[in-house]
């Protein structure tokens, strides 16, 4: 054993160059995977500190949208709940719009706080200019005068006001004998300023203090009447957190005692929810960072076992000679796998350096892109995550050592004594007989317990789930990959290698056309997207790499046909398939870059041109849209849909529509997909019935999915007019308020009112049940499904359009359906929809409802609009979409620039392996640019290949997602090229220095050069 | 055998680790001319410089001082790149160890040379078979050189050495990894070739039963040229 210990040593000295390089592309690999996980990692501790910031130590909101919450009969029933809290308080909270007289400026929608000063600690929440939390002794003092009030920082720049100045803010007065507010004017003055940071900023800071007190006195609730109890269930939730679960069931238990006491209030776990939504957000985007990742860290992998590979076959002659004096094959293993240990333990640490250095500038850009800049994110390195980086460097570069090693040990001795080669058997052994049986067995066992389970493998009911197709690529996978192993044995290792490639790709590609359609609309989706991309890579560079020969064959047919010599391109291309498994690692890392990279810019394009093109139809041609805080109180004073067609010349047609918040419950007769009392974000109600001017659709709407009545008469057509006249009919009887019974058909007597769905999750046919807030349930059917509808499209929750009865809104909604007006106005122009001056006609309706000439403003009844550009809104939803493939292309590209360097060090390797053969070469008649051009013509083959699978792959990749959302694929080709000449720089960067190098090997030494 | 010389060495040195403790003098002021036709053994011990003089005849290291002609050019004043070309075009070389390229075919290998010049695929490609063929490889052409005897390899890197019809073949110990029997095979082979194509041949070799194939025999001890004489001397 000692004199492997002592050759360990010794190579390690002697070979200390080629270690270095080694090592090197060990770091490098490792950064990568170093670098990705501080990044994700940074990113969702980030993204939730920010959410979780914004909730402070809130488990549970107690609220009542309609009436005040009686404080002497609710807050007994929390104290004697049982339930172990830390603390709760009181608050009444309002929506208002505020108004600078002196400055002119508005703002809309601020939350108004009044709350008590002497609560507990824990909801501490205010903090001065400089960061400290402001006293409450000082806060008593401060609000003393009722008409006084904190304000945000960056409110208050926002309202150019200061310390001192004077608010006018609208405010509703619940006026009990008629069930509705009253709207009134305050005047109020700013006596403190506070800072925008610290927990429980309240959705960004976007509120005003106040003493409870003073916000009683304002809107007339009485000393035992507040909007709204806060609990927390921990006062130091970072240290003593509270699981989601347990939130919820605190909310479970309140809401059930609150029933019981008679009290008809709504109960949220605010944290658990707000952290839901949060995940909810994060998850697209985290799967999107996992996929790239997961391929970069794969990517990393076969850097890894590639430059592994490269330590064995640099050193054949001298295991040869271990084998001779009689070093047994495991001490070979031994040797490799101690190297491989030390080399790893270093890299690894170097990883760390290098995957911390590559998540500076990644965090940094995720900052950019995601938080627009306003968070300064550092990457987020923990004691857990540097152990971790440090284990995952040696388990891949041991791992990553062990098919080397297990080469190593299998070297034929008179092979190398001999400097020749034996013929290899053609087919694999007795084991592959074994194996290829096993697959076969439990293979055909998955399957037929997945149909036993599922009833049937091949229908919906089957393939509904990703456990469900993961489970039936398995088992089928497992039949063909047996099948091919089978082959192996029977035939040759070529036809097995084939069967293997093949079936990955056959899988994906079978998955994607059958699999995916079934998914459609389905959370799960996207996981099995995921999987079939690894898999389609995965079998592409199999099935690419086994028949490495044929391809290069091809390459250098068309490399005859160019004024490359000849010689040259015999040269690369023979090398490359003498070296199968060298080159189809390298090949693989340029294909997953580029599977990546232009998966990216097809999703990116495609995305962007569908829901751009798409905008205009959806928002039936209307360019702007306004959405008002609240309803204009004296209708006398502003007629909106009159007088707004005067503010500028192009305006053609204003139309009002109305939203209000409705709670959706399940029906127990309906299978529902959906939470108890599940929010959409808003409901859209149209009841105007000057709507639709005669025959003419003013706004048009897509349905993709309806009833069956529909679906049989037009679905099957398919074409744009027969959707468009099968939508129109839709409508009408959406609009007729017609109604249909459970099982989708018209009936009037007995039937439920209709209600448009704009989300899968509420699925034509599907009848629930919706609640007004504070009043009774009615059961509705979902008649059809709309595309997205624009108002909704940044909305995280979904959207219904609500059966267009007159009474209907105002029960749902006391005291907004009180006003005849609308909250929501179209509002259709002359101009293009794109290109005109809608921006400018947006700033008029602006001035008209908030200028300081306005009516609304001059009487004080102020109302705050904010008048959209819906092609400008949609712009910048697609923008971010835009940037948040840009980050991953910046992600990619990181993966790329490692892996080129990566591949510097291997091609530096392999020319010290080749020296013989470039002294032979040289020897021959070959010129110093003829060696370069050999180097270089490789490894551009090589990534010529990567491009063409990368192509391939993401264009099936890209179809298969256009196909998920219905759109038009679109295939960027600027974006392409533009990847093309960048991979054509890698390779020729990759391939320069080592090129050099070689041209420069002496041919006198290396003609006596053996390794 | 004509009286042309095609090859002529005049003061030739070679000095490595030139100015340093490790200096080595490998070749001291060799004088050779070699005549076109001729078949030329170049004998020594270890050491005494013999592959270092082939080197230097055949391009692909460059003396301290002297002078190189082959067919009257003198190598030394060609550049890099044209001694290369030079070299691919009047030069054959073959090696001890055959240095074929082990992921090349016998044909592969052989077509090398020819292409590196403007010759069209099918033309290089059908003068390498021939090649091949007049080598006794005719059945072999497709195989690779581990699928091939010693001696066919090192026919193999004879047919390539051929094919541009090279002034000369240099041959760096071309049997010396070869038995007996494949070493008679191989210097009968260079001996048919030289004497039906009239082919120029100088060889460096160990053994002196290959020189004894050669018309002369030229003996270096220490760098320096002790005999020059004709065969037999």
């Amino acid at each position: 054993m000692n004199y492997i210990n002592n050759l360990i040593q010794k190579t390690f000295k002697r070979r200390i160059g080629k270690n270095v390089g080694t090592l090197i592309a060990i770091g490098l690999a490792v950064s990568l995977m170093v670098g990705v996980q501080i990044t994700i990692t940074s990113f969702a501790t980030e993204a939730l500190d920010f959410f979780v910031d914004v909730i402070g130590e809130n488990d549970v909101i107690i609220s009542s949208f309609t009436y005040p919450i009686n404080t002497t009969t609710t807050i007994p029933v929390i104290e004697n709940s049982g339930i172990d809290y830390a603390a709760f308080n009181i608050r009444i909270t309002q929506q208002v719009a505020l108004y600078n007289l002196e400055y002119g400026s508005l703002e809309k929608g601020v939350s108004f706080v009044g709350f008590e000063l002497d609560e507990d600690p824990i909801f501490d929440n205010l903090y001065d200019q400089n960061g400290t939390t402001y006293r409450r002794s000082k806060l008593g003092d401060l609000f003393k005068n009722e008409s006084h009030v904190l304000i945000g920082e960056d409110l208050a720049e926002n309202l150019n006001a200061t310390l001192g100045t004077t608010l006018k803010l609208r405010i509703g007065e619940l006026n009990e004998a008629q069930f509705k507010f009253d709207f009134k004017t305050f005047d109020v003055k700013i006596v403190g300023l506070v800072a925008e940071e610290g927990k429980g900023k309240e959705l960004g800071g976007w509120s005003i203090w106040t003493s409870i007190e003073n916000m009683r006195s304002i809107i007339g609730f009485g000393d035992d009447e507040c909007s709204e109890i806060n609990i927390a269930l921990s006062s130091d939730h970072e240290n003593n957190p509270i699981s989601n679960e347990d939130a919820k069931i605190v909310e479970e238990q309140l809401l059930e005692l609150l029933v019981e006491a008679g009290e008809d209030l709504i109960v949220i776990a605010f944290r658990a929810l707000i952290l839901e939504t949060a995940d909810e957000v994060l998850k697209d985007v985290l799967l999107a960072f996992n996929l790239f990742g997961a391929l970069i860290i794969f990517s990393g992998v076969l850097l890894l076992v590639n430059i592994q590979l490269i330590q064995v076959e640099d050193r054949v002659q001298q295991l040869g000679i271990l084998r001779a004096i009689g070093s047994r094959r495991r001490e070979i293993v031994r040797l490799f796998l101690v190297e491989s240990f030390i080399l790893g333990f270093l890299g690894s640490f170097l990883g760390i350096g290098g995957g911390y250095t590559m998540s500076i500038f990644l965090v940094d850009r995720i900052g950019k892109t995601f938080f627009d800049g306003e968070i300064a994110l550092q990457p987020n390195v923990t004691a857990g995550a540097v152990g971790y980086s440090i284990a995952l460097g040696l388990i891949l570069a041991v791992g990553a050592g062990v098919f080397p090693a297990i080469r190593a040990a299998g070297v034929d001795v008179i092979e190398v004594i001999r400097g020749i080669k034996k013929t290899k058997r053609k087919k694999t052994g007795k084991l592959s007989l074994a194996i290829g049986l096993s697959l076969i067995v439990t293979g055909i066992s998955v399957l037929v317990a997945q149909s036993f389970v599922y009833d049937s493998i091949l229908t919906k009911a089957g393939w509904n789930t990703a456990i469900e197709q993961w489970v039936f690529m398995g088992g089928a996978g497992g039949i063909l990959l047996g099948i091919s192993v089978l082959f192996g044995y029977l035939f040759s290792r070529k036809i097995m290698g084939n069967g293997i490639g093949l079936t990955f790709i056959i899988l994906s590609i079978f998955m994607l056309l059958l699999s995916l359609p079934q998914t459609k609309g389905m959370e799960d989706n996207n996981k099995i997207l995921i999987t079939l991309v690894v898999v389609l890579a995965l079998g592409t560079i199999i099935w690419v790499g086994v028949n490495l020969n044929t391809v290069t064959n091809f390459f250098r047919g068309v490399l005859y046909r160019t004024r490359i010599k000849k010689g040259v391109s015999l040269i690369a291309s023979k090398y490359m398939t003498s070296k199968t498994i060298r080159s189809t690692l390298t090949f693989g890392i340029f294909t997953l870059v580029l599977t990546m990279n232009i998966f990216a810019s097809v999703y990116q394009a495609t995305f962007a041109y569908n829901t751009l093109e798409s905008v205009e139809f959806y928002s039936g041609g209307a360019p702007i849209y306004i959405e008002l805080d609240s309803p204009i109180a004296n209708e006398t004073l502003v007629n909106v849909e009159t007088e707004l067609i005067e503010v500028d010349d192009s305006i053609e047609h204003v139309k009002g529509i109305n939203s209000t918040l409705i709670i959706i419950t399940s029906d127990e007769e309906v299978e529902l997909d959906v939470p108890t009392n599940f929010f959409p974000g808003s409901v859209d109600l149209i009841y105007n019935n000057t709507f639709k001017n005669g025959d003419e659709y003013v706004f048009d709407f897509l349905f993709e999915q309806s009833i069956a009545q529909f679906n049989d008469k037009y679905k099957q057509a398919g074409s744009e007019r027969y959707k468009l006249e099968y939508s129109h009919e839709l409508w009408d009887f959406f609009y007729n308020r017609t109604k249909f019974n459970k099982d989708g058909y018209i009936d009037n007597e007995n039937g439920m009112p209709t209600v448009i769905s704009t989300t899968p999750i509420l699925k034509p046919g599907d009848v629930f049940n919706i609640t007004g807030i504070g009043f009774t349930t009615f059961p509705v059917i979902v008649l059809a499904n709309i595309q997205q509808y624009p108002f909704s499209l940044s909305s995280m929750f979904p959207t219904l359009l609500i059966t267009p009865t007159i009474d209907f809104f105002p029960r749902l909604n006391l005291h907004f359906g009180l006003y005849p007006s609308y909250m929501k106005f179209l509002v259709k122009t002359s101009e293009d929809f794109k290109e005109g001056r809608n921006t400018i006609i947006t700033e008029k309706i602006e001035t008209f409802f908030n200028g300081n000439e306005s009516k609304l403003v001059l009487a004080e009844d102020f109302v705050a609009a904010s008048a959209n550009n819906v092609w400008e809104e949609m712009l910048q939803v697609v923008d971010f979409q835009v940037r948040t493939f840009d980050f991953l292309q910046y992600f990619v590209g990181f993966g790329l620039i490692v892996g080129a360097m990566g591949m510097v060090i291997i091609a530096m390797r392999n020319v010290a392996e080749r020296r013989r053969e470039i002294g032979m070469k040289r020897a021959i008649g070959y010129k110093k640019r003829q060696i370069i051009g050999t180097i270089m013509l490789e490894l551009f083959i090589l990534a010529g290949l990567g491009l063409i699978i990368g192509l391939i792959n993401s264009i099936i990749l890209g179809w298969a997602f256009a196909r998920l959302y219905d759109w038009l694929l679109l295939v960027p080709p600027l974006r392409i090229l533009l990847y093309t000449g960048i991979m054509i720089g890698i390779a020729l960067i990759a391939a320069i220095l080592p090129g050099i190098r070689a041209s420069q090997v002496t041919p006198a030494e290396a003609i006596r050069y053996v390794g | 055998m004509s009286e042309k010389i095609i090859l002529k060495t005049e003061n030739l040195h070679k000095i490595y680790a030139q100015d340093t403790p490790m200096e080595v003098h490998a070749l001291k002021g060799i004088n050779i001319a070699i005549k076109k036709g001729e078949m030329v053994a170049i004998m020594g011990p270890s050491g005494c410089g013999k592959t270092t003089l082939l080197n230097l005849l055949g391009g692909i290291d460059q003396p301290t001082e002297g002078q190189i002609f082959i067919s009257g050019q003198d190598i030394n004043e060609l550049t890099d790149t044209e001694v290369t070309q030079f070299r691919l075009k009047n030069i054959g070389y073959i090696f001890q160890l055959f240095n074929l390229f082990e992921f090349l075919t016998a044909l592969e290998n052989t077509v090398l040379p020819l292409f590196l010049t403007d010759a069209s695929r099918l033309e290089a490609e059908e003068e390498s078979k021939m090649m091949l063929r007049q080598m006794g490889l005719g059945d072999k052409i497709h195989h690779l050189p581990n699928e091939l005897s010693g001696g066919e390899q090192q026919r193999v890197a004879v047919s390539r050495a051929l094919l541009m019809n090279p002034a000369i073949i240099l041959g760096d110990e071309p049997t010396g990894d070869l038995d007996q029997d494949t070493s008679t095979e191989i210097m009968n082979l260079f001996v048919s070739i030289n004497e039906n194509y009239n082919q120029t041949f100088l060889v460096v070799t160990h053994s002196e039963y290959i020189a004894s194939f050669c018309h002369r025999t030229i003996r270096i001890v220490d760098g320096e040229i002790i005999d020059s004489g004709g065969k037999g001397d």
